[in-house]
């Protein structure tokens, strides 16, 4: 005999109090993707260039404890590590922001982020950049990352008003010859992307008069063959002292594991995780606790006629996963558009990934059960003679 | 005849059925009090350096950022400021941004600059009084005590006299640590040092980069003579700026109270964490208002006969309306003590591991006993509807 699907039927017969219940665990859900979010999105904003790249290793300096600290290495040691037999292409990477004063008439002068690299094709890992990037050739020309703030007075989003802005980088005019997809962060509000010629122009008077003496990244891409590892060891040892080489995924790591012991953002949004779990046991267990309390006569009726602990138990766990994953549903699509709305409106990369949904799920589900459990507790105790 | 206390037997009724809900609501209190207190400590980084000025008018570059990167003005302004009638004392100001050695380790952090005239401090540092002769020395720094410990104090926990003569780098240049004081940054940084204003030229990148960056400073405070107001002096320091040519002109003169005000709007709304901050504590606002009314509304359906067997028996929607919120009332009450008390236990373990100050204000108080009174008896009023609609025969 087919046995009756009894937690869902508890679960729908008062459609009222389910999606009551429903929107509970929806909310709290939602509370944690969205602190779950927020901490990425901070986490994730300083490696948004990185991400970008096409490239095995990377070499900074070893004063460099930070991207956006402007420390620099020598392009003398740059170009002992091109002899190496593993390395098959090489690229410097220069960044400025200190003397890269942007002026849009009518505004006054700010910071920005200016990238220069030499112009072959193939160092970033987006189609999009790429494709522009013979654009930069006309002399005094820049790309303009999208994501800028509107601090700055660029009249984004269309790209004919911002080529037709009377724009000033270091006191030089420039003009933008399209847009790119970079981001902000803590330090960056906004970047631009030019050719290694054009950023000597700019700034002739960095590094004592030699501008591209002096290095921020140098990208490098290796045999397949060779081992990633003892080739990022090798080239740091040419003067380990000065630079370090190493994986572009270990630079990420290494980048994202310091905001987040340097500022108080990795404590803080754990504590804001943490509070979401906690009020999402409590609106689960007020559902649950009410639907196994206003039930408790037939519970009662159940027990007397000799139904086991085991099968309340699975009865109430059953219950408390229908509605966590009832709950998860509407909280994934509206916190996917919330995600959408943060990053379209404040500039901050909002980004799902797999794991981060799977871990909110997890939650959301750990939470379910934890409450479902308390509010077994009574039933559990009780005598069925009682219970009417 | 004494009318029966209805609100209060009902939660009195099932004590522990109440106390869930109780914690439910006190959940909620504790959601605000955690978002505004992050909030709260957003602004405090904000006005921490201005705090500490005792002045009425601030010159600023007009390409200032936040306090931190604050850009420069040329010093040889100074005096001319000075010779307005109006101004009784113009005193010069350094901030920046760079990295320190930690002396123990040889790891490099980002740590706060500042530097003031030795003769003619610009800071109210109580331990500047002492101290002050050590600091003629440009290599000589004093570093914060609320430094975190990764900046490398002997004792491994913070700096204090024991650090004293210690050397290590800032700006990868030669420094030694001359003395402590008090001040913290919050979250612009997580160390601070103090030095003098020649010493300041030597360290801070961005001085190093400008041909004569001697002669620049990151701002004046100005001090107006007695029964000037600042309007009066602004007015007088703009005029006498407007007749120099060229950049001069633009040089931004603040009160300090807008230098404040801007400050913290620059905190909130420009940086990725106020803005984050911000939408917490309405998200907290939110939720604390979902949880009451489930709570509430979860009560209302359980004694749905009772009510109706009062509004049979005649009485008004208005009497149950107030029972409600009696009883909404109440719980907010009951919940808010114990409330209080987690959120200044949570503030303490938070300030600890994050090294954030949070302090808990009167005026937070009051905010959030306003705002949980507000979401409880909305939530109640909310749960109330429902039934006051109900024909009393269909109730049971």
């Amino acid at each position: 005999m087919k046995s009756t699907p009894l937690a869902w039927k508890n679960l729908t017969a008062d459609w009222r109090r389910l999606s009551l219940g429903v929107a509970g665990v929806a909310f709290a859900a939602i509370l944690m993707f969205m602190q779950n979010g927020f901490r990425n999105a901070l986490l994730d904003s300083p490696v948004q260039l990185l991400e970008l790249l096409d490239c095995d290793l990377v070499a900074i300096s070893v004063a460099r404890f930070s991207l956006p600290t402007d420390q620099t290495f020598p392009e003398s040691l740059y170009e002992r590590s091109l002899a190496d037999a593993d390395v098959i292409a090489a690229a410097p990477m220069y960044l400025e922001r200190m003397r890269a004063q942007v002026r849009i008439a009518g505004e006054p002068r700010r910071p920005i982020r200016v990238i220069a690299m030499d112009l072959k094709p193939g160092w970033f890992a987006d189609e999009e950049i790429e494709s522009q990037l013979s654009k930069l050739k006309s002399p005094l020309s820049a790309l303009l990352d999208k994501r800028t703030r509107s601090t700055y007075g660029f009249d984004l989003p269309d790209p004919d008003r911002v080529a037709a802005q009377e724009i000033e980088l270091a006191d030089q005019s420039i003009q933008i010859v399209g847009f790119v997809d970079i981001g902000t962060d803590f330090a960056n509000d906004g970047s631009l992307l030019m050719s290694q010629e054009s950023f000597v122009r700019y700034f002739s008077n960095r590094a004592g008069d030699d501008p591209i003496s002096e290095i921020d990244l140098a990208l490098f891409r290796i045999r397949g063959e060779a081992d990633v590892n003892a080739v990022a060891k090798r080239l740091t040892d040419l003067d380990s002292r000065v630079w370090k080489v190493l994986p572009r995924k270990n630079l990420i790591r290494r980048e994202i594991q310091f905001w987040n012991q340097q500022t108080p953002i990795g404590m803080i949004f754990f504590i804001g995780s943490l509070m979401g779990f906690a009020v999402g046991i409590v609106i689960c267990y007020q559902i649950l606790f009410n639907s196994i309390h206003d039930s408790l006569p037939e519970f009662a009726t159940l027990k007397a006629m000799g139904y086991g602990d085991r099968f309340f138990i699975s009865l109430v766990i059953k219950q408390a996963i229908y509605l966590s994953i009832l709950g998860f549903i509407p909280a994934f699509l509206i916190s996917w558009g919330l995600f959408q709305a943060i990053q379209w409106g404040v500039g901050l990369p909002m980004l799902f990934t797999l794991s981060r949904v799977a871990l909110v799920l997890g939650l959301t589900t750990a939470m379910c059960l934890i409450s479902g459990l308390l509010a077994l507790r009574r039933l559990l105790n009780a005598d069925p003679a009682s219970l009417f | 005849m004494k009318q029966t206390p209805l609100a209060r037997k009902n939660l009195l009724d099932r004590p522990s059925r109440t106390a869930v809900s109780a914690v439910g609501v006190g959940f909620a209190i504790v959601l605000m009090f955690m978002q505004l207190g992050f909030l709260g400590a957003v602004g405090d980084t904000a006005t921490k350096v201005y705090d500490r000025t005792d002045c009425d008018l601030v010159i600023r570059s007009p390409e200032y950022l936040q306090v931190f990167d604050p850009r420069s003005v040329p010093a040889a302004i100074v005096p001319m400021i000075a010779s307005i009638a109006e101004v009784a004392d113009v005193r010069t100001l350094d901030l920046g941004l760079t990295s320190w050695r930690n002396p123990d380790t040889g790891e490099l952090r980002g740590v706060a600059i500042m530097g003031i005239d030795p003769e003619r401090p610009s800071l109210l540092i109580n331990e500047l009084e002492s101290l002050t002769p050590l600091l003629r020395r440009p290599e000589h720094v004093l570093i914060d005590q609320d430094s975190r410990a990764d900046y490398g104090p002997k004792n491994g926990i913070a700096f204090g006299p024991a650090d004293v003569g210690v050397e290590t780098e800032v700006t990868r240049r030669k420094i030694t640590i001359a003395g402590t004081f008090e001040m913290g940054t919050g979250l612009a940084a997580n160390g601070a040092i103090l030095l003098s204003h020649t010493g300041f030229n030597r360290l801070a990148p961005d001085r190093m980069l400008l041909p004569n960056s001697d002669e620049r400073v990151s701002m004046l405070l100005i001090r107006l003579r007695e029964g000037v107001t600042s309007s009066e002096g602004g007015t007088a320091i703009k005029e006498r700026l407007a007749r120099l040519d060229g950049r001069s002109s633009a040089f931004k003169v603040l009160t300090i109270e807008e230098a404040m005000a801007d400050e913290r709007w620059h905190w909130y709304v420009r940086t990725p964490v106020g803005i984050i901050f911000g939408i917490g504590v309405a998200i907290a606002v939110i939720v604390g208002g979902v949880i009451c009314y489930m709570v509430l509304a979860a009560d209302v359906i359980a004694r749905l006969p009772e009510y109706a067997t009062l509004k049979a028996i005649g009485y008004s929607n208005g009497y149950l309306m107030k029972v409600l919120l009696g009883q909404a009332a109440w719980l907010a009450g009951l919940a808010f003590a114990p409330a209080v008390l987690a959120s200044l236990l949570l503030y303490a373990v938070t300030s600890v591991y994050s090294g954030v100050d949070i302090r808990m204000t009167s005026t937070r108080i009051l905010l959030v006993g306003t705002l949980s009174l507000l979401m409880c008896g909305t939530a109640g009023w909310i749960a109330l509807r429902k039934m006051t609609k109900a024909e009393p025969a269909n109730l049971f």
